[in-house]
């Protein structure tokens, strides 16, 4: 009986031990002092590379999305001297109301009296850029109809093997409905409908549109929404008043000058939108950069580095009369997937290049900034320093705005980048 | 032998290439030179030789000769110390595995011992933070330096008791062992997003050595023992492209020890190591860093109280102390030291003069080293420490 207790106590003894020393295991702690005892360490230095030494081409291609299918309108006025935009719309009519008649049952009323009403566009108040506190909008009947897919400032329709152009560039203009002015700090603008129009809006015979242009020159506004309010005095209940929410049938914004591709410099957003591919050196492993803290000579090559940061350095320019852009815009890069068999910009972009840093100031683009804008290629740079194997073809970057079609400016500069590079080498590679 | 404490021990040995101790002195050299001792011999000074009664430290493969049950021991060693180094302080923890030991009697004047016992460790950690600046723009960084691993010798001896009184012995063995390196470095709180730079170095060790010892009791209350190990060259083999291999002289050592009962339950035991390094004029350099060796002393010794009984149980306490120069040294620094004193605590289950069925000793020592003052570093390093080491021995028939 003691020899059992005894093996008894022993595993437990035993089992404490091990516990014990588990435990101890996950405690391997590191300290913060030491540093200065260690031998050799890293230095991390920054090189700033020339176009040159790493890329061999750039240039920027258009058409990527279509005016038509933005979630917005553009309106403006000879903005910066040179852009005008108007919207247009095909409206629908209702052809009855609901009313309650006296008894208080709900009843359709299909011969109802349009007397008039209100279309209000809701604008996008922190886009508008106008050089007087009041703006004028202007809203006229459209003349003619139009394509909502292909539809442009000439042409109404414009598909493949069919061009029908407009009578007046930007959508014809028929009568003149309203004038409304905009102040800042609301966010609707509301035109007074005539009976009148209505009417004719009404006529089933007839087209029924809207074109809303801008009077005051100087100006551009973004819209997100548009909508007629409409009055009707019923003939079941002719002392009831309805009024009835329509949407149109279609709408659209059309802009001009339009912006032809392909660019000698480097652009990004715009609407269509605009990319940028950028044609890398292959083999950028045998890239070399000085040593840092040595005598001039010393050379590394990137394979014995550590990329810790791979930035293009973008100079930017005055984007085209018009185009600045509305808003801050994202801008990253993305891998090229460019084929032998497939033109360059129409090569379908892959993973992104590094991460996509804050967005840039539209007023970056002015043409007066002087401080340059990076665009993170770290995560595919690494991947090219690592390639020890020729790319055929050479890789390519796309320069992109990750939501393209958001902007109808286009963010513009100047050809060429630079790379700014941050390195960590062990301080023994230098001391070669 | 209970198969739980079978169990028991083998889970110690297993974590002995997995983890190790921590000290910022094994930054030199090969590293801190470690005795791969028991818990018992720890705290009696460290030297583990010449120690009269059960002892599973093979220090000495002359002390297995008599024997008489087979048997396994092993050790654990968690260690927790604070750093100062330039008017900084720091603490660390780690834990190592100094000794995994078998004896197997082969009839009652020979027994054979195979072992696992530390030799040099490389554990050690430091993070460092900083700033750089890029582009007239300070960053900061925080570099995460830290090397694992070590060298530990396998080994395997036959002692030979030539009388009740004299016995002799020989081990032979390899140096082997692996150390990784790594260094990272962040940047934190960088609005750049850096990504973190990594290199990872990677060495083996393998080299032969050999032992040989005597053990003499000129009195059954009185044992002396002696030992003398020689190591051939240790290869320092780089297993990544940028880890620069080396060729090294291990230290040759020679070891004494003694010990005595004062009263029948009584004991005292000392002893010293003295290790010549070997190091061609004193260079050493492996590692693509270049480090000075120098000979070394080493001392220590203890009191064995075994009055303490319960049953067939025996509950020995022990004071002791130790002292050792370390062999290894940065150029423009001072050789360091260090110095322990502890206390243990034991359980012998069935003891007699010659074994036990089970062994657990448990001791705790407070000690310090100090040294590798340069221009650079007026003071030098200095390191306190806690260290607690457990064995647990098991015996069968």
């Amino acid at each position: 009986m003691r020899h059992c207790r005894t093996l008894a106590r022993g595993r437990v003894a035993a089992t404490l031990v091990v516990a014990f020393a588990l435990g101890a295991c996950g405690q391997e702690n590191p300290t913060d002092v030491g540093g200065p005892l260690l031998p050799g360490g890293v230095t991390t230095f920054t090189v700033t590379l020339d176009a040159d030494r790493f890329l061999l081409s750039d240039s920027a291609f258009t058409g990527y999305t279509r005016p038509q299918e933005a979630p917005f309108f553009v309106i403006a006025e000879d903005f910066q001297g040179a852009f005008d935009a108007h919207a247009v719309a095909r409206l629908f009519m209702p052809r009855t109301i609901t009313v309650f008649d006296a008894s208080g049952l709900s009843r359709v009323d299909s011969m109802p009296r349009f007397f008039g009403g209100y279309l209000t566009l809701r604008v996008d108040t922190l886009r508008w850029t106008a050089p007087a506190q009041a703006v004028e909008f202007s809203l006229y009947r459209l003349a003619e109809d139009f394509d909502q897919t292909t539809v442009t400032w000439t042409n109404r329709v414009d598909s493949t093997g069919v061009t029908i152009p407009w009578m007046e560039p930007g959508g014809t203009a028929g009568v003149h409905v309203a004038d409304a002015i905009w102040d800042p700090g609301t966010d609707s603008l509301v035109f007074e409908v005539d009976s009148a129009t209505v009417v004719a809006w009404a006529d089933t015979t007839m087209f029924a549109g809207a074109l809303i242009a801008m009077s005051t020159p100087g100006t551009r506004f973004r819209a997100t929404d548009l909508f007629i309010e409409l009055d009707a005095r019923s003939t079941i209940q002719p002392d009831t008043i309805v009024r009835s929410v329509v949407r149109p049938l279609a709408q659209a914004f059309v802009y001009d000058p339009l912006l032809a591709g392909p660019s000698a410099t480097p652009r990004i957003g715009g609407n269509p939108a605009w990319r940028t591919y950028l044609r890398l050196v292959s083999r950028l492993d045998t890239l070399t950069v000085p040593c840092p803290d040595v005598p001039a000579g010393c050379r590394l090559q990137l394979s014995e580095t550590t990329v810790n940061l791979a930035n293009l350095v973008f100079e930017p320019i005055a984007a085209p009369p018009g185009f600045l852009p509305e808003d801050s815009m994202l801008i990253g890069a993305r891998e090229a997937l460019v084929t032998n068999n497939l033109p360059i910009q129409r090569a379908p972009l892959g993973s992104a290049a590094g991460l996509f840093r804050g967005a840039v100031e539209p007023g970056r683009f002015n043409g007066d900034d002087q401080v340059p804008v990076e665009v993170s290629i770290t995560d595919y740079f690494r991947a090219l320093v690592a390639d020890t194997v020729p790319r055929r073809p050479e890789p390519y970057l796309g320069l992109v705005t990750p939501l393209e079609g958001q902007h109808v400016g286009v963010a513009s500069f100047a050809s060429m980048p630079r790379l700014r590079l941050v390195i960590t080498i062990p301080r023994d590679l230098e001391n070669r | 032998m209970p198969r739980g404490l079978l169990m028991a021990a083998l889970l110690l040995g297993a974590g002995t290439v997995d983890v190790a101790a921590q000290s910022l002195f094994a930054t030199r050299g090969l590293g801190m030179p470690m005795a791969g001792v028991d818990a018992r011999a720890r705290v009696l000074g460290g030297i583990g030789v010449g120690l009269l009664g059960v002892n599973t430290t093979l220090a000495n493969p002359a002390e297995v000769a008599g024997t008489a049950r087979r048997g396994v021991s092993a050790a654990v060693q968690p260690v927790s110390g604070t750093f100062r180094l330039a008017d900084e302080e720091s603490s660390g923890s780690g834990t190592r595995f100094p000794l995994v030991a078998i004896l197997f009697p082969l009839s009652p004047r020979l027994a054979l011992s195979a072992g696992y016992t530390s030799a040099f460790e490389q554990s050690w950690g430091v993070i460092e933070e900083g700033e750089v600046l890029l582009d007239g723009r300070p960053v900061p960084t925080r570099d995460d330096i830290r090397s694992e691993g070590g060298i530990s010798q396998v080994f395997v001896g036959l002692g030979v008791a030539v009388t009740p009184s004299f016995a002799v012995g020989a081990a032979a063995g390899v140096n082997t062992g692996t150390t990784l390196r790594a260094a990272r470095r962040t940047f934190p709180d960088s609005i750049d997003d850096l990504v973190a730079y990594d290199r990872e170095q990677r060495w083996t060790y393998n080299g032969a050595f050999a032992r040989v010892g005597m053990r003499f009791d000129p009195d059954p209350a009185v044992r002396l023992g002696v030992t003398f190990e020689i190591a051939g060259d240790l290869d320092v083999e780089g297993q990544t492209p940028d880890a620069e291999g080396a060729t090294v002289e291990l230290p040759m050592r020679i070891t004494a020890g003694a010990s005595a009962l004062l009263s029948p339950t009584l004991m005292i035991a000392a002893g010293g190591e003295r290790a010549m390094s070997g190091a061609t004029d004193g260079v050493f350099s492996t590692e693509g860093v270049t480090s000075f060796a120098r000979d070394t002393w080493r001392f220590g010794g203890g009191l064995e109280f075994t009055g303490t009984r319960g049953g067939s149980r025996v509950y020995p306490i022990r004071l002791g102390g130790s002292y050792a120069q370390l062999p290894y040294y940065g150029t423009d620094e001072s050789a360091a030291s260090e110095w322990a004193f502890g206390a243990g605590i034991g359980v012998r289950f069935q003891p007699t003069s010659l074994t036990s069925s089970a062994a657990i000793d448990a001791s705790f020592e407070r000690g310090g080293r100090s040294g590798l003052a340069s221009p650079a570093i007026p003071d030098g390093l200095s390191e306190s420490y806690w260290r607690f080491t457990f064995s647990l021995s098991l015996f069968g028939r």
